[in-house]
């Protein structure tokens, strides 16, 4: 079947209609609404088969059929919104040891290590997935509509690797759902902006290779637009070079009008090719992520510096973190002064971490 | 402690206007709801128009193009921007390769009005093709208008039409989307009526279609190209001055590398050599059957007086006429009705006397021996009564055989073709019949009468001889001796190897004999004409020899083309 049908009639039995196989294809019984909405008789058979359509006076409905595309812009206008609670491990957290080997191995610091000072404290962290359709305009006759999704760490504001939202999907056992607390609600605010800029700079990467496609038009056009204008001017110049001085006048101006049109043309040719996008959101879901927040100090030497990681038994790893100092994703580096990282203290060498173990 | 940006820290004005919703409504949310997310995510894909290097369609096709088809599409629509000639060797499959840049343009809502321009044999086959293979809903237009349905068919026309008003006046005045065109080396002179048609029309998009986009004359690429891509060879004088005059060959054309090189930028074409697609072999027979007296006695007399009508008829005299001689090649019982129908009644009831055709006798001997083997046989018949009459006698003969006939319901062809498919070992089926069925489990074909329209019998063909069939494909004619259709058979095996043909070539070879170029029409005219059978048999070796020079130019031709376009 068509995936335009297949996606209206899991519409219609959303929006309250039913849907039910028949010999030659789909018999809809649609709520008066939606009939208005669809302008369709509230009782049809439905087909994407243009031949069954044609011998049998069945309804043709294919991808891109207004009552399709009307489905599809409500769908997404109501959006996808809302708070997963992955179910929390039942098993218990592991021994301290276990963490403060795991906290080492996934975070070396430089002259420094990391010692585990107290019990885990069950907490939730945050993630945020938002999904959002770009629209990329790459010249006045040519648009493309993408998706773009991203998943965030409310905690640090950084992107989830690739096998962390597949594991993180894999866990997706939602339990009963519940209000997410007002301080998570504030963290994925902040969040949805990280979220954003990571979706930002994708789609301008996105925008990049699909004006590149229509570059070599816009090229061409210009060449054309400068070889006609360039061939204008040289036969007004030839001209005036030859006649009396009334004449030569008037050709002077049709050169200096001439020039005047040919920035506008040219201007125009640009203005037609300029490359834009712009992200229409229609995903937002906050997952909770339990895990158990651990203490620790990173020594170097006698000095101790206070910090917490997040356990989280559903990624089988630490959540990612920030500097505390900088806010960058790079290598801790504890100095005689402060914890920071190797890009905020001087001295330190300079190497970045992935923005996930 | 855990570090991220700050929870008050101030999110951006535009991240709250874009978000600002969404997170109102996050607040009020008690959870996701999984059947919402995946209805939204099909929604996304309903409404995705993603960059031409993603396919949409091809989840809606009901077969799998090749590799290099699919490449085409994408070279179109993401380096040609949907304006290319797709200047394939013939049998590679320039319609679908046509269709699937038609489909993925329909998908993003870019192909609302698509008008296809064909020769108008050809016109069904795309009707075929697009709605069977492509699920796109056609529409044909005749005298001026076209059923412009709320499901926004593919408009189709025959250029025959097209070029002539009312039609052509309704096709200049649409603002189309897509426009293809078909064999579009027709279009080469622009003061012709097609040439004319072509430059007339108003489309975003336009796909030519020719295997040879160039054939004497360098100007005939010039034209081709101009119309694609207005101004890419430059001036008429700048291309002249650069590569040769307008009837310079292509044999003699300077900077040829360079000319290659921009013609490429608008120009796919792709060789037999060069793409992985192999088709079995045909294997074809001529049987000639003796006729019983009676019935060469009532071939020779109905003949010999279609003959002496046919000199005063009017046109729609004659066209009665000539369908009498095709349906008297048929069969005593396919004839008998229509000689009732002009008055004929003595040999009507001749006709009707016959009790069983000796071609009959044939066609069961050998549907035993392939039965027997474990082979489906396809038989066609160009005629109902034909078909009817081989029925009786097939039942009769024991021989389980099901009957497929354009009268049935889709459903019942449905049925027909699945129990043929099945444990039916013998399809009795008229020449409408069968098209776009997957019948490649079967590869025995015996014609039980022989269409005068050479196409036609390369369509029926195509029925068996297509991508996906395993075995060498047998076909065997039945050809009463001493009737028209043994000296039809005999021209076009003898001139141009009709049967060992690659797809597609006949109608190159056919199209280059005249403009117009009817075959049937061609042969009754000179029977008529002709004295005698003697005076026929002349005319028809005329005409042979009209098929054998196109064949000749043709094959020129394609050699001319690859030098022009071809790989360096």
């Amino acid at each position: 079947m068509d995936p335009g049908l297949r996606f209206w009639l899991r519409y219609v039995d959303h929006c309250g209609g039913l849907t039910e196989p028949a010999t030659d294809g789909t018999l809809v019984v649609l709520p008066p609404s939606e009939a208005a909405e669809f302008d369709l008789p509230e009782e049809l058979v439905v087909t994407s088969d243009p031949d069954v359509a044609r011998e049998d006076g069945v309804v043709l409905l294919t991808t891109g059929h207004p009552a399709l595309i009307r489905a599809a812009d409500a769908a997404l206008t109501g959006g996808d919104i809302g708070i997963i609670s992955l179910t929390a491990p039942t098993t218990p957290a592991p021994t301290m040891a276990q963490l403060e080997d795991k906290v080492r191995e996934q975070f070396p610091v430089e002259h420094g290590r990391i010692d585990v000072t107290g019990l885990p404290v069950r907490i939730d962290r945050p993630v945020l997935r938002v999904g959002a359709l770009v629209t990329y305009t790459v010249s006045a006759e040519e648009c493309y509509q993408e998706r773009l999704e991203c998943w965030v760490d409310a905690g640090s504001g950084l992107p989830l690797a690739e096998h962390d939202i597949a594991r993180l999907q894999r866990a997706s056992q939602p339990e009963a759902p519940v209000a997410a607390p007002q301080p998570m609600l504030a963290a994925a605010t902040v969040a949805l902006e990280h979220a954003h800029r990571i979706l930002d700079t994708a789609a301008n990467r996105r925008q990049q290779i699909l004006s590149s496609q229509a570059s070599e038009a816009h090229q061409q056009e210009r060449a054309h637009a400068r070889a006609y204008y360039d061939d204008a001017l040289r036969s007004l110049e030839r001209r005036r070079t030859t006649a009396d001085s009334d004449r030569a006048e008037l050709l002077a101006a049709r050169a200096a009008s001439t020039r005047e049109e040919r920035a506008r043309r040219l201007l125009e040719i640009d203005e037609k090719y300029q490359a834009r996008h712009e992200i229409r959101p229609f995903r937002l879901h906050l997952m909770l992520v339990p895990g158990w927040r651990v203490p620790v100090d990173v020594r170097r030497g006698p000095r101790r510096y206070p910090f917490t990681f997040d356990w989280l038994p559903a990624l089988g790893a630490y959540a990612v973190q920030r500097c505390p100092h900088c806010g960058s994703a790079a290598s801790l580096s504890a100095s005689k002064a402060r914890l920071g990282c190797v890009t905020c203290l001087p001295g330190a060498a300079l190497h970045t971490v992935p923005a996930s173990p | 402690m855990s570090v991220g940006l700050p929870v008050e820290h101030p999110a951006h004005a535009e991240v709250l206007t874009l978000y600002g919703p969404l997170l109102e409504r996050l607040a009020r949310s008690p959870g996701v709801d999984p059947r919402r997310s995946a209805l939204v995510d099909e929604a996304g894909e309903v409404w995705s128009r993603p960059g031409f290097d993603t396919v949409l369609s091809e989840s809606r096709l009901s077969f799998q193009p090749f590799d290099y088809q699919l490449a085409t599409m994408q070279t179109v629509l993401r380096r040609m921007r949907g304006r290319a000639i797709l200047a394939d060797e013939v049998g590679l499959g320039k319609t679908i390769e046509a269709g699937l840049v038609l489909s993925e343009l329909r998908m993003r809502g870019l192909a609302d009005r698509a008008l296809v321009v064909t020769p108008a044999g050809l016109v069904g086959q795309w009707r075929e093709e697009l709605e069977r293979k492509f699920a796109l809903p056609t529409t044909e237009a005749i005298r001026g208008e076209w059923d412009a349905g709320e499901d926004r068919p593919v408009v189709l026309a025959s250029l025959a039409a097209a070029r002539r008003d009312p039609l052509k006046s309704a096709v200049i005045g649409e603002r189309w989307d897509v426009v293809i065109i078909d064999e579009a080396h027709r279009l080469r002179n622009p003061a012709s009526a097609s040439g004319r048609l072509a430059r007339a029309l108003r489309t975003r998009y336009l796909l030519l279609l020719t295997a040879t986009p160039v054939e004497n004359r360098l100007q005939d690429l010039y034209e081709l190209v101009n119309l694609v891509a207005p101004g890419l060879l430059g001036t008429v004088a700048q291309f002249r001055s650069a590569h040769g005059t307008a009837d310079t060959g292509v044999d003699a054309l300077r900077n040829v590398a360079a000319l290659r090189a921009r013609t490429r930028q608008i120009m796919v074409r792709h060789r037999r050599s060069e793409v992985a697609v192999m088709l079995p072999q045909r294997l074809a027979e001529t049987v000639l059957v003796t006729p019983c007296d009676a019935e060469r006695a009532l071939y020779t007399e109905l003949t010999t007086r279609i003959r002496a009508e046919g000199r005063a008829a009017t046109p729609s005299q004659r066209l009665t006429l000539r369908s009498l001689t095709r349906l008297a090649g048929s069969s005593p019982a396919a004839v008998a009705p229509t000689l009732r129908k002009v008055g004929w009644h003595d040999l009507a009831e001749r006709a009707g006397a016959i009790a069983r055709p000796r071609k009959i006798d044939e066609l069961l001997a050998r549907l035993r021996t392939h039965v027997e083997r474990g082979e489906k046989v396809l038989v066609f018949t160009a005629f109902r009564h034909t078909l009817d009459a081989l029925a009786a006698e097939v039942a009769a003969a024991g021989i389980p055989a099901a009957c497929y006939h354009g009268s049935l319901s889709r459903r019942d062809k449905d049925t027909t073709v699945a129990a043929f498919s099945a444990d039916i070992p013998v399809l009795l089926s008229t020449e409408s019949a069968g098209e776009g069925r997957n019948l490649q489990f079967c590869h025995v074909m015996i014609n039980m009468d022989l269409p005068w329209n050479p196409m036609q019998i390369e369509q029926r063909l195509g029925r068996l001889h297509r991508v996906g069939q395993e075995h060498d494909v047998l076909l065997a004619n039945l050809v009463s001796r001493g009737t028209i259709e043994e000296r039809i058979l005999r021209v076009l095996e003898s001139k141009i190897n009709l049967f060992e043909l690659v797809v597609g070539e006949l109608d190159m070879i056919l199209g280059r004999v005249t403009d117009d170029f009817d075959f049937e029409s061609s042969v009754f005219t000179a029977y008529v004409a002709a004295e005698d059978d003697a005076a026929f048999a002349a005319s028809l070796d005329d005409l042979g020899a009209d098929l054998a020079r196109a064949r000749t130019d043709y094959l020129r031709t394609r050699g001319a083309v690859d030098q022009l376009v071809g790989e360096d």
